[in-house]
Protein backbone atom coordinates (compact mmCIF):
# COMPACT_ATOMS: atom_id res chain seq x y z
CA UNK A 1 0.00 0.00 0.00
CA UNK A 2 2.48 2.39 0.90
CA UNK A 3 4.80 2.02 -2.32
CA UNK A 4 1.79 3.71 -3.69
CA UNK A 5 2.37 7.35 -1.95
CA UNK A 6 4.64 10.14 -2.57
CA UNK A 7 6.46 9.24 0.06
CA UNK A 8 6.73 6.32 2.65
CA UNK A 9 3.60 7.43 4.24
CA UNK A 10 4.67 5.47 7.83
CA UNK A 11 7.45 7.57 8.66
CA UNK A 12 5.93 10.80 7.50
CA UNK A 13 5.46 13.47 9.51
CA UNK A 14 1.69 12.65 9.41
CA UNK A 15 1.93 9.42 10.65
CA UNK A 16 4.42 9.99 12.99
CA UNK A 17 3.13 13.44 14.65
CA UNK A 18 -0.40 14.00 13.35
CA UNK A 19 -2.28 11.31 13.59
CA UNK A 20 -4.06 11.22 17.15
CA UNK A 21 -5.88 9.46 19.60
CA UNK A 22 -9.36 11.15 21.14
CA UNK A 23 -8.88 8.69 23.55
CA UNK A 24 -5.68 10.52 24.84
CA UNK A 25 -6.78 13.66 24.47
CA UNK A 26 -8.21 14.35 28.15
CA UNK A 27 -4.39 13.81 29.48
CA UNK A 28 -3.21 16.40 26.64
CA UNK A 29 -2.87 19.50 28.53
CA UNK A 30 -2.99 21.85 25.15
CA UNK A 31 -6.11 19.99 24.32
CA UNK A 32 -7.89 20.69 27.69
CA UNK A 33 -6.85 24.19 27.65
CA UNK A 34 -8.17 24.58 23.80
CA UNK A 35 -11.68 22.79 24.88
CA UNK A 36 -11.70 25.21 28.47
CA UNK A 37 -10.87 28.81 26.34
CA UNK A 38 -13.62 27.27 24.14
CA UNK A 39 -15.74 26.88 26.78
CA UNK A 40 -15.48 30.75 27.71
CA UNK A 41 -16.23 31.88 24.84
CA UNK A 42 -19.87 30.30 25.33
CA UNK A 43 -19.29 27.52 22.54
CA UNK A 44 -20.53 24.46 22.94
CA UNK A 45 -19.69 21.00 21.56
CA UNK A 46 -22.51 21.22 18.83
CA UNK A 47 -21.61 25.09 17.72
CA UNK A 48 -17.81 24.09 17.72
CA UNK A 49 -18.83 21.19 15.11
CA UNK A 50 -21.48 23.67 13.12
CA UNK A 51 -18.45 26.04 13.08
CA UNK A 52 -15.43 23.60 11.80
CA UNK A 53 -17.74 22.56 8.69
CA UNK A 54 -18.43 26.32 8.08
CA UNK A 55 -14.72 27.00 8.00
CA UNK A 56 -14.08 24.30 5.91
CA UNK A 57 -16.67 26.00 3.46
CA UNK A 58 -15.01 29.27 4.05
CA UNK A 59 -11.89 27.84 2.59
CA UNK A 60 -13.74 26.75 -0.23
CA UNK A 61 -15.10 29.75 -1.11
CA UNK A 62 -11.82 32.00 -0.49
CA UNK A 63 -9.91 29.23 -3.13
CA UNK A 64 -12.59 29.42 -5.43
CA UNK A 65 -12.69 33.03 -5.31
CA UNK A 66 -11.49 34.78 -8.51
CA UNK A 67 -8.71 36.66 -7.24
CA UNK A 68 -7.21 33.28 -5.63
CA UNK A 69 -8.60 30.18 -7.76
CA UNK A 70 -6.02 27.52 -6.72
CA UNK A 71 -6.75 23.51 -7.12
CA UNK A 72 -8.68 21.31 -4.72
CA UNK A 73 -5.40 19.51 -3.43
CA UNK A 74 -4.30 23.40 -2.32
CA UNK A 75 -7.51 23.81 -0.45
CA UNK A 76 -7.35 20.21 1.14
CA UNK A 77 -4.33 21.26 2.50
CA UNK A 78 -5.21 24.60 3.86
CA UNK A 79 -8.29 22.31 5.90
CA UNK A 80 -5.49 19.88 7.34
CA UNK A 81 -3.54 22.49 8.43
CA UNK A 82 -6.68 24.57 9.82
CA UNK A 83 -7.59 21.38 11.56
CA UNK A 84 -4.30 20.80 12.93
CA UNK A 85 -3.86 24.51 14.13
CA UNK A 86 -7.14 24.11 16.32
CA UNK A 87 -5.94 20.67 17.87
CA UNK A 88 -3.96 23.08 19.92
CA UNK A 89 -5.39 26.00 19.51
CA UNK A 90 -8.99 28.23 21.04
CA UNK A 91 -11.13 30.30 18.63
CA UNK A 92 -10.72 32.65 21.39
CA UNK A 93 -7.45 33.74 20.57
CA UNK A 94 -7.23 33.46 17.21
CA UNK A 95 -10.34 34.20 14.81
CA UNK A 96 -11.05 31.35 12.40
CA UNK A 97 -10.92 33.47 9.29
CA UNK A 98 -7.80 34.91 9.58
CA UNK A 99 -6.14 31.59 10.34
CA UNK A 100 -8.28 30.29 7.58
CA UNK A 101 -7.09 32.26 5.00
CA UNK A 102 -3.25 31.96 6.04
CA UNK A 103 -3.64 28.30 5.76
CA UNK A 104 -4.52 28.77 2.26
CA UNK A 105 -1.95 31.52 1.76
CA UNK A 106 1.11 29.15 3.23
CA UNK A 107 -0.57 25.97 1.50
CA UNK A 108 -0.38 27.74 -1.41
CA UNK A 109 3.45 27.97 -1.64
CA UNK A 110 4.12 24.43 -0.42
CA UNK A 111 1.94 22.98 -3.04
CA UNK A 112 3.84 25.07 -5.73
CA UNK A 113 1.05 27.03 -6.50
CA UNK A 114 1.58 30.88 -4.79
CA UNK A 115 -1.27 32.76 -4.50
CA UNK A 116 -0.95 36.57 -4.22
CA UNK A 117 -4.24 38.13 -3.59
CA UNK A 118 -5.25 36.71 -0.54
CA UNK A 119 -6.80 39.65 0.87
CA UNK A 120 -8.61 40.57 -1.71
CA UNK A 121 -10.15 37.22 -1.80
CA UNK A 122 -10.92 37.68 1.92
CA UNK A 123 -11.95 40.86 1.94
CA UNK A 124 -14.90 40.22 -1.10
CA UNK A 125 -15.43 36.92 0.69
CA UNK A 126 -16.64 39.34 4.02
CA UNK A 127 -18.05 41.93 2.09
CA UNK A 128 -20.68 39.51 0.04
CA UNK A 129 -21.11 37.24 3.07
CA UNK A 130 -19.89 37.90 6.01
CA UNK A 131 -20.45 41.88 6.02
CA UNK A 132 -20.13 41.77 10.02
CA UNK A 133 -16.12 40.18 9.68
CA UNK A 134 -13.74 42.44 9.99
CA UNK A 135 -11.37 42.06 7.53
CA UNK A 136 -7.54 41.40 6.99
CA UNK A 137 -4.52 42.88 5.52
CA UNK A 138 -1.38 41.22 4.16
CA UNK A 139 0.13 42.18 7.08
CA UNK A 140 -2.32 40.49 9.63
CA UNK A 141 -1.78 36.89 7.31
CA UNK A 142 1.61 37.55 7.48
CA UNK A 143 2.09 37.44 10.85
CA UNK A 144 -0.74 34.80 11.25
CA UNK A 145 1.93 32.55 8.69
CA UNK A 146 4.30 32.59 11.65
CA UNK A 147 1.64 30.94 14.47
CA UNK A 148 0.61 28.69 12.33
CA UNK A 149 4.21 27.37 10.52
CA UNK A 150 4.72 27.30 14.60
CA UNK A 151 2.14 25.49 15.42
CA UNK A 152 2.20 23.08 12.73
CA UNK A 153 5.62 22.03 14.04
CA UNK A 154 6.83 22.97 10.33
CA UNK A 155 5.30 19.62 9.35
CA UNK A 156 3.76 21.00 6.04
CA UNK A 157 3.67 17.87 3.76
CA UNK A 158 0.09 16.00 3.97
CA UNK A 159 -1.25 13.28 2.61
CA UNK A 160 -4.55 13.11 0.83
CA UNK A 161 -7.42 10.34 0.24
CA UNK A 162 -7.41 11.22 -3.16
CA UNK A 163 -4.89 9.21 -5.36
CA UNK A 164 -5.57 5.61 -3.16
CA UNK A 165 -9.52 6.12 -3.75
CA UNK A 166 -8.37 6.25 -7.59
CA UNK A 167 -6.47 3.20 -7.25
CA UNK A 168 -8.49 1.27 -5.24
CA UNK A 169 -11.65 2.80 -7.15
CA UNK A 170 -9.75 0.52 -10.03
CA UNK A 171 -8.78 -2.45 -8.31
CA UNK A 172 -12.79 -2.73 -7.37
CA UNK A 173 -14.13 -2.11 -10.91
CA UNK A 174 -16.02 1.11 -9.64
CA UNK A 175 -14.40 3.90 -11.72
CA UNK A 176 -17.66 4.86 -13.55
CA UNK A 177 -18.54 5.99 -9.23
CA UNK A 178 -15.36 7.86 -8.91
CA UNK A 179 -17.05 11.24 -9.43
CA UNK A 180 -19.24 10.36 -6.35
CA UNK A 181 -15.88 9.36 -4.24
CA UNK A 182 -14.46 12.59 -5.41
CA UNK A 183 -17.19 14.50 -3.72
CA UNK A 184 -17.16 12.65 -0.61
CA UNK A 185 -13.94 13.24 0.23
CA UNK A 186 -14.23 16.85 -0.33
CA UNK A 187 -16.74 16.56 2.12
CA UNK A 188 -14.36 14.47 4.48
CA UNK A 189 -12.82 17.67 4.99
CA UNK A 190 -15.40 19.05 7.46
CA UNK A 191 -14.51 17.00 9.62
CA UNK A 192 -11.54 16.47 11.69
CA UNK A 193 -11.15 12.82 10.17
CA UNK A 194 -7.61 13.70 8.85
CA UNK A 195 -6.86 14.04 12.76
CA UNK A 196 -7.53 10.91 14.22
CA UNK A 197 -7.58 7.99 10.41
CA UNK A 198 -4.49 7.18 7.61
CA UNK A 199 -5.67 8.46 4.43
CA UNK A 200 -6.30 5.55 2.92
CA UNK A 201 -8.44 3.98 5.39
CA UNK A 202 -10.59 7.15 4.55
CA UNK A 203 -10.09 5.81 0.93
CA UNK A 204 -11.39 2.43 1.73
CA UNK A 205 -14.60 3.67 3.90
CA UNK A 206 -15.05 6.24 0.41
CA UNK A 207 -14.83 3.91 -1.96
CA UNK A 208 -17.57 1.64 -0.23
CA UNK A 209 -19.92 4.54 0.44
CA UNK A 210 -19.48 5.80 -2.84
CA UNK A 211 -20.22 1.81 -4.23
CA UNK A 212 -23.15 2.00 -1.88
CA UNK A 213 -24.53 5.08 -3.26
CA UNK A 214 -24.82 3.16 -6.73
CA UNK A 215 -25.62 0.14 -5.39
CA UNK A 216 -22.39 -1.73 -5.60
CA UNK A 217 -21.71 -4.38 -3.10
CA UNK A 218 -17.97 -3.79 -2.19
CA UNK A 219 -17.70 -6.72 0.40
CA UNK A 220 -15.94 -8.66 -1.61
CA UNK A 221 -13.74 -6.72 -2.44
CA UNK A 222 -12.90 -5.87 0.72
CA UNK A 223 -11.91 -8.85 1.75
CA UNK A 224 -9.23 -8.83 -0.82
CA UNK A 225 -7.24 -5.89 1.40
CA UNK A 226 -4.97 -7.10 3.66
CA UNK A 227 -4.55 -4.52 6.86
CA UNK A 228 -2.09 -3.90 9.48
CA UNK A 229 -3.46 -5.92 13.34
CA UNK A 230 -7.09 -4.32 13.38
CA UNK A 231 -7.14 -1.15 11.06
CA UNK A 232 -9.93 -2.24 9.14
CA UNK A 233 -11.80 -1.65 11.78
CA UNK A 234 -11.37 2.27 12.05
CA UNK A 235 -13.21 2.41 8.30
CA UNK A 236 -17.06 1.75 9.52
CA UNK A 237 -16.02 4.66 12.04
CA UNK A 238 -15.07 7.17 9.20
CA UNK A 239 -18.26 5.75 7.74
CA UNK A 240 -20.27 6.63 10.42
CA UNK A 241 -18.95 10.02 10.78
CA UNK A 242 -19.90 10.81 7.26
CA UNK A 243 -23.08 9.49 7.58
CA UNK A 244 -23.82 11.91 10.18
CA UNK A 245 -22.55 14.84 8.50
CA UNK A 246 -24.78 14.00 5.32
CA UNK A 247 -27.59 13.54 8.02
CA UNK A 248 -27.42 16.17 10.06
CA UNK A 249 -25.09 19.02 8.91
CA UNK A 250 -25.74 19.03 5.07
CA UNK A 251 -27.52 22.17 5.49
CA UNK A 252 -26.49 25.18 7.81
CA UNK A 253 -28.52 27.90 8.14
CA UNK A 254 -26.58 31.36 7.47
CA UNK A 255 -27.93 32.54 10.64
CA UNK A 256 -27.15 30.02 12.53
CA UNK A 257 -23.48 30.72 11.28
CA UNK A 258 -23.96 33.95 11.99
CA UNK A 259 -25.06 33.62 15.23
CA UNK A 260 -21.90 31.36 16.43
CA UNK A 261 -19.61 33.73 14.64
CA UNK A 262 -20.71 36.35 16.95
CA UNK A 263 -19.50 34.69 20.01
CA UNK A 264 -15.94 34.61 18.96
CA UNK A 265 -14.02 37.79 19.31
CA UNK A 266 -13.15 39.68 16.51
CA UNK A 267 -10.29 41.28 17.55
CA UNK A 268 -8.44 38.48 19.03
CA UNK A 269 -4.78 39.54 20.00
CA UNK A 270 -3.08 37.59 17.73
CA UNK A 271 -1.65 35.22 20.16
CA UNK A 272 -1.40 36.76 23.56
CA UNK A 273 -2.72 35.21 26.44
CA UNK A 274 -2.27 31.86 24.04
CA UNK A 275 -0.82 29.10 25.54
CA UNK A 276 2.75 29.59 25.70
CA UNK A 277 2.99 28.80 22.24
CA UNK A 278 5.40 25.70 21.62
CA UNK A 279 9.05 26.90 21.78
CA UNK A 280 11.16 24.96 19.35
CA UNK A 281 12.42 21.69 20.69
CA UNK A 282 16.10 21.36 22.84
CA UNK A 283 18.41 21.50 19.99
CA UNK A 284 19.90 17.92 20.96
CA UNK A 285 22.95 16.11 19.79
CA UNK A 286 23.50 13.69 16.65
CA UNK A 287 22.98 10.15 17.26
CA UNK B 1 7.39 33.43 24.34
CA UNK B 2 9.70 33.05 21.26
CA UNK B 3 13.59 32.37 21.82
CA UNK B 4 15.45 35.08 19.43
CA UNK B 5 18.31 33.80 17.83
CA UNK B 6 20.97 35.58 20.00
CA UNK B 7 19.47 33.97 23.07
CA UNK B 8 19.72 30.53 21.42
CA UNK B 9 23.12 30.51 19.73
CA UNK B 10 26.57 32.11 19.78
CA UNK B 11 27.25 33.17 16.34
CA UNK B 12 30.78 32.24 15.44
CA UNK B 13 31.06 33.94 12.17
CA UNK B 14 29.43 34.05 8.81
CA UNK B 15 30.56 31.02 6.55
CA UNK B 16 28.49 31.46 3.48
CA UNK B 17 26.54 34.31 1.62
CA UNK B 18 24.81 33.53 -2.01
CA UNK B 19 21.66 34.87 -3.68
CA UNK B 20 20.12 32.26 -1.11
CA UNK B 21 20.94 34.00 1.81
CA UNK B 22 23.31 33.58 4.32
CA UNK B 23 24.82 31.02 6.91
CA UNK B 24 26.69 31.09 9.77
CA UNK B 25 28.61 28.90 12.03
CA UNK B 26 27.19 28.90 15.37
CA UNK B 27 27.41 26.68 18.51
CA UNK B 28 24.42 26.33 21.40
CA UNK B 29 24.05 29.27 23.65
CA UNK B 30 25.17 27.39 26.20
CA UNK B 31 28.11 26.05 25.22
CA UNK B 32 29.20 29.65 24.30
CA UNK B 33 31.57 29.29 27.64
CA UNK B 34 33.01 26.33 27.01
CA UNK B 35 33.88 27.21 22.97
CA UNK B 36 36.04 30.34 23.83
CA UNK B 37 37.54 28.11 26.84
CA UNK B 38 38.69 25.80 24.57
CA UNK B 39 38.57 27.97 21.49
CA UNK B 40 42.68 27.17 20.64
CA UNK B 41 42.46 23.41 21.89
CA UNK B 42 41.50 21.44 18.72
CA UNK B 43 40.91 17.94 20.51
CA UNK B 44 38.39 19.91 23.04
CA UNK B 45 36.86 21.56 19.79
CA UNK B 46 36.20 18.25 18.04
CA UNK B 47 34.21 16.98 20.71
CA UNK B 48 32.06 20.17 20.65
CA UNK B 49 28.35 20.28 18.65
CA UNK B 50 28.80 22.98 15.99
CA UNK B 51 25.53 24.06 14.11
CA UNK B 52 25.30 25.92 10.63
CA UNK B 53 22.54 28.61 10.87
CA UNK B 54 20.96 29.33 7.15
CA UNK B 55 18.76 32.67 7.18
CA UNK B 56 17.08 32.53 3.75
CA UNK B 57 16.57 36.14 2.19
CA UNK B 58 13.23 37.50 3.05
CA UNK B 59 11.45 37.89 0.33
CA UNK B 60 9.53 40.92 -0.39
CA UNK B 61 7.60 42.64 2.10
CA UNK B 62 4.06 41.42 2.40
CA UNK B 63 4.81 38.38 0.76
CA UNK B 64 5.45 36.12 3.92
CA UNK B 65 7.87 33.45 4.34
CA UNK B 66 10.24 32.89 1.56
CA UNK B 67 8.68 30.25 -0.88
CA UNK B 68 12.10 28.33 -1.18
CA UNK B 69 12.93 28.20 2.39
CA UNK B 70 9.06 26.89 3.17
CA UNK B 71 9.81 24.18 0.55
CA UNK B 72 13.38 23.61 1.94
CA UNK B 73 11.37 22.92 5.14
CA UNK B 74 8.29 20.95 4.00
CA UNK B 75 10.89 18.38 2.52
CA UNK B 76 13.74 18.37 5.30
CA UNK B 77 11.32 17.54 8.20
CA UNK B 78 9.64 14.48 6.11
CA UNK B 79 13.81 13.65 4.66
CA UNK B 80 16.08 14.47 7.13
CA UNK B 81 16.00 11.38 9.12
CA UNK B 82 18.71 9.52 6.87
CA UNK B 83 22.14 9.34 7.67
CA UNK B 84 23.01 10.88 3.78
CA UNK B 85 20.76 14.05 4.37
CA UNK B 86 21.85 16.80 6.02
CA UNK B 87 20.13 17.28 9.42
CA UNK B 88 17.74 19.86 10.02
CA UNK B 89 18.00 19.99 14.35
CA UNK B 90 15.07 23.33 14.45
CA UNK B 91 13.42 26.26 12.02
CA UNK B 92 13.96 29.31 14.60
CA UNK B 93 11.02 32.21 13.90
CA UNK B 94 12.17 35.66 14.77
CA UNK B 95 8.73 37.93 13.33
CA UNK B 96 10.37 40.95 14.79
CA UNK B 97 13.67 42.46 13.58
CA UNK B 98 14.96 44.25 10.02
CA UNK B 99 13.81 43.57 6.98
CA UNK B 100 17.14 41.64 6.85
CA UNK B 101 17.50 39.72 9.94
CA UNK B 102 13.48 38.63 10.89
CA UNK B 103 12.27 35.24 9.26
CA UNK B 104 12.93 32.01 9.35
CA UNK B 105 16.59 30.55 10.35
CA UNK B 106 17.40 26.78 9.32
CA UNK B 107 19.51 25.45 12.11
CA UNK B 108 21.59 21.98 11.48
CA UNK B 109 24.25 19.83 12.15
CA UNK B 110 27.70 21.75 11.27
CA UNK B 111 29.47 19.48 8.98
CA UNK B 112 33.06 20.45 8.07
CA UNK B 113 33.81 19.77 4.66
CA UNK B 114 32.16 20.94 1.08
CA UNK B 115 33.14 18.85 -1.38
CA UNK B 116 34.45 21.53 -3.87
CA UNK B 117 37.02 22.68 -1.18
CA UNK B 118 38.42 18.93 -0.68
CA UNK B 119 38.58 18.39 -4.60
CA UNK B 120 39.66 22.44 -4.86
CA UNK B 121 42.38 21.66 -2.50
CA UNK B 122 44.12 18.65 -4.30
CA UNK B 123 44.14 20.95 -7.08
CA UNK B 124 45.76 23.80 -5.49
CA UNK B 125 48.43 21.58 -3.60
CA UNK B 126 48.82 19.42 -7.18
CA UNK B 127 47.80 16.71 -5.63
CA UNK B 128 46.61 13.63 -7.36
CA UNK B 129 42.43 13.06 -7.27
CA UNK B 130 41.49 11.08 -4.15
CA UNK B 131 42.45 7.90 -4.06
CA UNK B 132 40.01 4.99 -5.40
CA UNK B 133 38.64 4.09 -2.12
CA UNK B 134 37.73 7.45 -1.57
CA UNK B 135 36.20 7.90 -4.70
CA UNK B 136 33.63 5.22 -3.97
CA UNK B 137 33.10 5.89 -0.44
CA UNK B 138 31.66 9.41 -1.28
CA UNK B 139 30.20 7.99 -4.06
CA UNK B 140 28.61 5.56 -2.80
CA UNK B 141 27.35 7.63 0.33
CA UNK B 142 25.83 9.98 -2.61
CA UNK B 143 23.85 7.69 -4.42
CA UNK B 144 22.22 6.23 -1.09
CA UNK B 145 21.46 9.61 -0.61
CA UNK B 146 19.86 10.88 -3.88
CA UNK B 147 18.11 6.80 -4.18
CA UNK B 148 16.13 7.71 -0.79
CA UNK B 149 15.09 11.24 -2.28
CA UNK B 150 13.87 9.41 -5.78
CA UNK B 151 12.15 7.10 -3.74
CA UNK B 152 10.11 9.49 -2.10
CA UNK B 153 9.63 11.14 -5.53
CA UNK B 154 11.45 14.14 -4.78
CA UNK B 155 14.32 15.71 -7.58
CA UNK B 156 16.80 17.79 -5.79
CA UNK B 157 17.74 20.30 -9.34
CA UNK B 158 20.96 21.20 -7.54
CA UNK B 159 23.31 18.75 -7.46
CA UNK B 160 27.09 19.98 -7.58
CA UNK B 161 30.13 19.60 -5.67
CA UNK B 162 28.97 22.78 -3.38
CA UNK B 163 25.76 20.86 -1.84
CA UNK B 164 27.48 17.80 -1.05
CA UNK B 165 28.80 18.20 2.36
CA UNK B 166 31.28 16.04 4.47
CA UNK B 167 31.16 15.57 8.25
CA UNK B 168 34.86 16.65 10.21
CA UNK B 169 35.61 14.51 13.27
CA UNK B 170 33.20 13.54 15.83
CA UNK B 171 30.65 10.84 15.72
CA UNK B 172 29.83 10.69 12.25
CA UNK B 173 33.14 11.57 10.31
CA UNK B 174 33.58 11.05 6.89
CA UNK B 175 29.67 10.54 6.46
CA UNK B 176 28.09 12.38 3.04
CA UNK B 177 25.43 14.61 3.46
CA UNK B 178 23.59 15.82 1.01
CA UNK B 179 22.26 19.45 1.60
CA UNK B 180 20.47 22.36 0.08
CA UNK B 181 17.02 21.62 -0.75
CA UNK B 182 15.96 24.63 -1.87
CA UNK B 183 15.44 23.99 -5.34
CA UNK B 184 14.05 20.23 -4.98
CA UNK B 185 10.49 19.14 -5.46
CA UNK B 186 8.70 16.51 -4.92
CA UNK B 187 7.47 15.02 -8.55
CA UNK B 188 4.27 13.07 -7.73
CA UNK B 189 1.01 15.05 -9.20
CA UNK B 190 2.52 18.03 -9.42
CA UNK B 191 -0.39 20.97 -9.83
CA UNK B 192 2.59 23.24 -11.79
CA UNK B 193 4.40 21.86 -14.36
CA UNK B 194 8.50 21.75 -13.53
CA UNK B 195 9.62 24.42 -16.35
CA UNK B 196 7.62 26.58 -14.93
CA UNK B 197 9.86 27.18 -12.38
CA UNK B 198 12.79 28.34 -14.24
CA UNK B 199 16.22 27.42 -14.84
CA UNK B 200 17.47 24.83 -12.74
CA UNK B 201 20.66 22.91 -11.99
CA UNK B 202 24.36 25.17 -12.30
CA UNK B 203 25.04 25.05 -16.12
CA UNK B 204 28.29 23.01 -15.21
CA UNK B 205 25.89 20.11 -14.15
CA UNK B 206 22.76 20.72 -15.71
CA UNK B 207 21.49 17.86 -17.77
CA UNK B 208 21.33 18.06 -21.57
CA UNK B 209 17.78 17.90 -22.02
CA UNK B 210 17.80 20.97 -19.76
CA UNK B 211 19.86 22.59 -21.86
CA UNK B 212 17.66 22.26 -24.76
CA UNK B 213 14.70 23.13 -23.19
CA UNK B 214 12.71 20.44 -22.12
CA UNK B 215 9.78 20.95 -20.41
CA UNK B 216 9.33 17.95 -18.52
CA UNK B 217 12.45 16.43 -17.10
CA UNK B 218 12.55 13.86 -14.02
CA UNK B 219 15.11 12.08 -11.81
CA UNK B 220 17.01 11.64 -14.36
CA UNK B 221 18.69 15.59 -13.95
CA UNK B 222 19.99 14.27 -10.58
CA UNK B 223 21.72 11.44 -12.16
CA UNK B 224 23.65 13.59 -14.96
CA UNK B 225 24.44 15.79 -12.19
CA UNK B 226 25.78 12.66 -9.92
CA UNK B 227 27.87 11.60 -13.06
CA UNK B 228 29.53 15.17 -13.35
CA UNK B 229 30.62 14.46 -9.94
CA UNK B 230 32.31 11.28 -10.68
CA UNK B 231 33.79 12.14 -13.13
CA UNK B 232 35.30 15.50 -10.96
CA UNK B 233 35.96 13.23 -8.61
CA UNK B 234 38.65 11.17 -10.51
CA UNK B 235 40.29 13.83 -12.65
CA UNK B 236 39.94 16.83 -9.93
CA UNK B 237 38.68 19.08 -12.48
CA UNK B 238 34.90 19.10 -13.54
CA UNK B 239 33.94 17.99 -16.48
CA UNK B 240 31.93 19.78 -18.23
CA UNK B 241 33.25 23.67 -17.69
CA UNK B 242 30.68 25.77 -20.23
CA UNK B 243 30.90 29.33 -20.10
CA UNK B 244 27.39 30.37 -18.89
CA UNK B 245 25.65 33.17 -20.96
CA UNK B 246 23.84 35.17 -18.71
CA UNK B 247 21.38 36.61 -20.54
CA UNK B 248 17.55 35.46 -19.46
CA UNK B 249 16.59 32.11 -21.35
CA UNK B 250 19.77 31.89 -23.11
CA UNK B 251 21.09 28.93 -25.24
CA UNK B 252 23.82 27.86 -23.03
CA UNK B 253 25.89 27.07 -26.12
CA UNK B 254 29.17 26.47 -24.61
CA UNK B 255 28.23 24.05 -21.92
CA UNK B 256 26.22 21.87 -25.58
CA UNK B 257 29.34 22.03 -27.08
CA UNK B 258 31.29 20.70 -24.47
CA UNK B 259 29.58 17.95 -23.77
CA UNK B 260 28.59 17.10 -26.82
CA UNK B 261 32.23 17.00 -27.69
CA UNK B 262 32.52 14.46 -25.43
CA UNK B 263 29.84 12.12 -25.96
CA UNK B 264 28.93 13.00 -29.23
CA UNK B 265 25.52 14.79 -30.45
CA UNK B 266 22.80 12.78 -30.26
CA UNK B 267 21.15 11.72 -33.11
CA UNK B 268 17.06 11.13 -32.96
CA UNK B 269 17.88 7.46 -33.61
CA UNK B 270 20.01 7.61 -29.82
CA UNK B 271 17.72 9.96 -28.19
CA UNK B 272 13.96 9.23 -30.24
CA UNK B 273 12.24 12.22 -28.43
CA UNK B 274 14.87 14.87 -29.29
CA UNK B 275 13.66 16.25 -32.35
CA UNK B 276 10.33 17.48 -30.20
CA UNK B 277 12.82 19.76 -27.44
CA UNK B 278 12.70 23.51 -27.97
CA UNK B 279 16.37 24.10 -28.69
CA UNK B 280 16.22 21.12 -31.27
CA UNK B 281 16.73 23.02 -33.90
CA UNK B 282 19.62 25.39 -33.11
CA UNK B 283 21.63 22.38 -31.98
CA UNK B 284 21.37 20.56 -35.02
CA UNK B 285 22.79 22.99 -36.94
CA UNK B 286 25.85 23.49 -34.32
CA UNK B 287 29.22 21.66 -36.54
CA UNK B 288 30.73 19.26 -32.60
CA UNK B 289 33.21 17.59 -33.88
CA UNK B 290 33.47 14.71 -31.41
CA UNK B 291 36.78 14.33 -28.59
CA UNK B 292 38.08 12.28 -26.40
CA UNK B 293 37.37 12.88 -22.91
CA UNK B 294 40.87 11.94 -21.15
Amino acid sequence: MSSQMAANFWLSSHCTEWLKNAKDEDNNPEVRQRKEKNREIMLSDEEIKKLRIHMSTFISQLGRNLHVKVRQRVISTATVYLARFYYHNSYKDFHPHLIAATALYLASKVEESPVSHIVSALKELHQTKWPKEESYDIRDIVDAEYFLMEELRFNLIVFHPYRQTELYMKDAKLESCVHTAWQIINDSYRLDLCLYYPPHIIAIAVVQMAGAYHNYDTTEWLKTLKFRDGHEKAIPEVQEKLLELYEDYSHLEHDEIMHILDKVPRHPPLGKGASPVMSPPPVSTPG
Amino acid sequence: MRRSIEDSFHVLGKVNEGTFGVVYKAVKAEDKEKYERFKHNAAELSKMTFLAIKKPKNSREGEGFNKDAVREIALLKELSRHQNIVTLRDVVLCPEGSAATKGLYLVFDWAEFELCEILKNHRDKGMKPPGERMVKSIMWQILNGISYIHHNWIIHRDLKPSNILIMGKGQEYGRVKIADFGMARLIQQPLRALHLDGVVVTVWYRAPELLMGAKHYSKAIDMWALGCIFCELMTNTPVFQGKEDKQPKALQEDQIRKIFRVIGKPTAQDWQQITELPEWNKIAALNIPVRCLL
